[in-house]
């Protein structure tokens, strides 16, 4: 499998032009031809403005503001409020959104929180490809006619809500590619599946929200936004726990460092070697938080060794050796009961990825694999910035590449190497 | 239920047969057999319609358990009854609710047969009375006008249903466990006023869906309730795996210092015991949990020799075994949530005097965390076995913590632990040790957390001058030893 991705570098600054391009034309010709129906504009751009003011953060670095994500759905597609039709066109809902969520996001930032503008300007475009697909087909289906069956105006809501996630994941997709440097598929994959849960809560909400509104008018704003804070609230305690969790796992990781079995550092520059590897060759979400763990705990194993490797260094040590370690460090792994993955990445980190005369060893995960290389590369060259020392660990790593090291993730490895010296990164 | 006592049985047996009779009543009132007034049925074919797209979703609803802790306000299938009456009256809540004995559960029959009971009476008391209020079913919502015209009738249902609800139950715990009234009301009702609001809530609002949108727009309702009880439960797992991963790894560091198994844990749950006692707040007791889990966590970074070193410590040894607190910080360092318990695991062998160490620290300087910490160390320390020593009773321990109350330890915080004894037992680690060949060679090494124990040089002025002069020319060839 080569590596290929698509270069969007910028995804989020074009994201972001393409928003702002549209805001201001919708803004302009809403001030120009007046508010239509000022005071439901005012509801829903009242309500998108709270939900924004209590956005939440999810795994994965994403925010989300269900609530106002939802209010500007059901404004995008409300046909009839307590019982008139609504006259507004999509511009209009393009500017009152918008302006509710840059009201929403102004305490954010005057708190010192970052605006997150990227993730405005994708709900800013979501909600206008909504309103301007479900908009004209309302009209021209002929749907507010009498007789229409009962189940064909929620049908074609959800259809554009559904539709709409997707473009919205789409966008999603672009700017992370671009900012992460992961192959586009992979990005979109990830993003897909980051946004089922929350993303379904929220485009059932704008349904309920613009189909209860017939009926309950402005009631329907605060009642519907109580199952959606339900699940807000399920989804980030669910957040907070994830992100606790990861800082444990790397706190746990420095005891080797601190126990002096290795130096300090090596376990944190290893497993954002192997997640910049991982991410290149288009591991998904999941595999990397599991390479993550296996990067950080790679040497876990030590602590059960009476005299600690001088450095630290397992590359330096031999095979059986190796074996032995890493299988101690699988055993303290597997004990907690719900990282079995990561123990078995450990496990099989020691071993090369083919034997003499066999072909690829399909046995051994490919995180392991990337464990091996960036172990071996950071145990050589450790925190140093030098060229030398740089150049002279990839050499050894070609070197292995026969049995010890996949050319795959070797190749991989080298071009990220290269790349961070050239911009001056570490490691 | 196997020893169900007969009146219980009796009364199950009655409660069930009213159910069966009230089913009976509505297929016959639906059916036009018997004459019911008018407002009790909906318009021809909705009732029907109705029962058709509802009961199989309260199936479904009432198959998915909400084991794993998953809070009763999310179940699904409270909504679907309640919808069920503002839909098409109180028989078809009755019949929707009969409906779940189909339902796929692991739920011994005997209850799953009361329990359908239970909510096919609730559910038609409750209709009955929202109709008597005048409740339009939903397909009058929209020509009426939403407003108290529905609300009442709603609220009033609902609080029938809570009642009724709580009467049955209560039946059943009176003649099967002898509970009292009082106590019924405090668990029973007073726990199901929550749930219920909310059941009658979506219920409404899946009226409301239906009078526009159909069946189809109704069963969306329970879209964000089914998706927030996913995104709870992936919660409540990844919450365990976070405990069992802190376990092991705790597990990890006792490995290397044999004669502490389970010591963390133990100083973790009386650290709780104080901070309860002390009123402290949820997030600060929680905190404190982990805080005490991982106090010592710092000896990782103590090298094993002299953790399970036997016989005196040279000054030099006893200074890196006093750096653990120091290691153990940097470590949890970056978990955000235990920002305040980096203090308690930083400063837990201060003492009151400012003898103690990391820093010295003197009397309420040193942070409450470690005060609290302090105390439950040195009290689970005493009250396991230890080598030079039997455990101590708990009597015993508290003595030792009264004669050390005011000079190492805050005389709040002992008297907040022996509160907290009275209220609850201890339980202390393992009294008898299998002496393995690991442990015969650790056998005489000193426990740092005893305020009593032999060894420690240095930072305890009074047990350095109790050390005899043989002892310390034994430490100053040590020493010597260690420099050359």
């Amino acid at each position: 499998m080569r590596t290929r991705w698509v270069d969007t570098s910028g995804g989020a600054a074009l994201v972001i032009a393409a928003a702002l391009v549209l805001v201001v034309a919708a803004v302009a010709a809403t001030a120009v031809q007046g508010l239509v129906q000022p005071s439901i504009a005012l509801a829903f751009g009242a309500f998108v403005a709270v939900g924004e003011l209590i956005r939440i953060n999810l795994p994965g670095d994403r925010v989300a503001a269900p609530l106002g994500a939802a209010g500007a759905l059901g404004y995008a597609l409300l046909e009839v409020f307590d019982g008139v039709a609504t006259q507004y066109d999509v511009l209009q809902v393009v500017a009152v959104v918008a302006v509710g969520m840059v009201l929403g996001t102004v305490p954010h930032v005057a708190v010192g929180q970052p605006p997150r503008l990227d993730a405005l300007a994708r709900r800013v475009l979501t909600t206008a490809f909504a309103a301007a697909v479900f908009r004209p087909l309302y009209a021209s289906l002929g749907l507010a006619g009498v007789g229409t069956p009962e189940w064909q105006v929620p049908a074609l809501m959800l259809a554009v809500v559904a539709l709409s996630g997707f473009v919205d994941a789409l966008l999603a997709a672009l700017i992370r590619s671009s900012r992460e440097r992961l192959p586009f598929p992979a990005a979109l994959r990830d993003e897909a599946r980051a946004f089922v849960g929350i993303g379904s809560v929220i485009g059932a909400t704008g349904v309920l929200i613009a189909l209860a509104a017939e009926i309950m008018g402005y009631l329907a704003l605060p009642i519907f936004a109580i199952p959606l804070l339900i699940a807000q609230f399920s989804f980030r305690r669910y957040a907070a726990i994830r992100a606790t969790y990861t800082q444990t796992i790397r706190a746990l990781s420095r005891v080797t460092e601190v126990g002096g079995y290795t130096e300090t550092g090596h376990a944190r520059r290893v497993s954002q070697l192997a997640l910049a590897v991982g991410r290149e060759m288009g591991l998904s979400e999941a595999s990397l938080i599991d390479l993550e763990y296996g990067a950080l705990m790679h040497d876990i194993g030590q602590l059960s060794l009476a005299d600690p490797i001088p450095g630290g260094a397992t590359v330096m040590v031999a095979p059986d050796e190796q074996r032995r370690i890493a299988g101690m460090g699988a055993e303290v792994i597997r004990k907690t009961g719900v990282l079995d993955r990561v123990a078995v990445i450990v496990e099989c980190q020691s071993e090369p990825y083919r034997r003499p005369g066999q072909p690829l060893d399909a046995g051994i995960p490919l995180s392991s694999r990337i464990i091996r290389a960036c172990n071996a590369y950071d145990d050589r060259v450790g925190g140093l910035t030098d060229i030398e020392a740089q150049l002279a660990a990839m050499e050894q790593l070609r070197l292995g590449m026969a049995y010890d090291y996949d050319p795959r993730v070797v190749e991989t490895l080298s071009r990220i190497v290269e790349r961070n010296s050239r911009l001056g990164l570490q490691p | 239920m196997q020893a169900l006592r007969p009146a219980a049985r009796g009364y199950i047996a009655v409660v069930i047969a009213m159910a069966a009779a009230g089913v009976v009543v509505s297929v016959a009132a639906a059916l036009g057999v018997v004459d019911v007034p008018t407002g009790y049925l909906p318009a021809p074919g909705q009732f029907w319609r109705a029962i058709v797209v509802l009961a199989p979703v309260y199936v479904l609803a009432t198959s998915t358990p909400s084991s794993m802790g998953v809070p009763v306000a999310m179940m699904a299938n409270g909504p679907v009854l309640f919808a069920a009456y503002m839909i098409a009256g109180p028989f078809a809540a009755a019949l929707v609710a009969a409906s779940g004995l189909a339902a796929y559960t692991t739920v011994p029959w005997v209850k799953r047969g009361f329990n359908t009971a239970q909510f096919t009476l609730a559910g038609l008391g409750a209709g009955l009375v929202y109709v008597w209020l005048d409740g339009p079913f939903a397909a009058e919502f929209e020509a009426q006008g939403f407003g108290t015209n529905i609300l009442v009738p709603v609220v009033a249902s609902n609080t029938a249903a809570v009642v009724l609800n709580g009467l049955l139950v209560y039946g059943v715990l009176r003649t099967a466990e002898g509970l009292s009234f009082r106590s019924m009301w405090r668990t029973v009702i007073a726990g199901s006023v929550v749930p219920y609001l909310g059941y009658g809530l979506f219920g409404l609002l899946m009226a409301v869906l239906w009078s526009v949108g159909g069946g189809f727009g109704a069963m969306l309702v329970l879209l964000p309730l089914l998706i927030a009880r996913w995104a709870y439960r992936q919660y409540a797992e990844q919450q365990r795996a976070y405990e069992a991963t802190i376990a092991a790894m705790v597990q990890a560091v006792e490995t290397k210092d044999h004669y502490t198994r389970g010591h963390s844990e133990r100083v973790s749950r009386a650290a709780v015991m104080i901070a309860r006692v002390r009123g402290m707040t949820v997030d600060r007791v929680n905190a404190l949990r982990y805080a005490g889990i991982l106090h010592d966590v710092g000896k990782l970074g103590v090298p094993t020799r002299l953790l399970q070193k036997t016989g005196p410590l040279s000054d030099g040894e006893y200074e890196r075994i006093k750096m653990h607190p120091v290691h153990g910080t940097e470590m949890v360092r970056g978990i955000t949530f235990l920002e305040e318990a980096y203090e308690g695991i930083l400063h837990h062998h201060e003492r009151l005097d400012g003898l103690g160490y990391p820093s010295g620290l003197q009397g309420m300087d040193i942070p409450e965390f470690a005060r609290v910490i302090s105390v439950a160390d040195a009290f689970d320390s005493m009250t396991s076995t230890r080598s030079y020593r039997g455990a101590r009773s708990v009597e015993q321990a508290l003595q030792e913590l009264e004669h050390w109350k005011g000079t190492q330890f805050d005389p709040v915080m002992v008297d907040a632990l022996v509160a907290a004894l009275r209220r609850e037992p201890w339980q202390p680690g393992p009294v008898t040790e299998a002496v393995d060949d690991d442990s015969a060679l650790v056998a005489a090494s000193f426990d740092h957390d005893d305020p009593g124990a032999p060894i420690p040089l240095g930072s305890d002025q009074a047990l350095a001058d109790a050390a005899d002069e043989a002892e310390s020319a034994q430490v100053s060839a040590l020493r010597q030893q260690d420099n050359a």
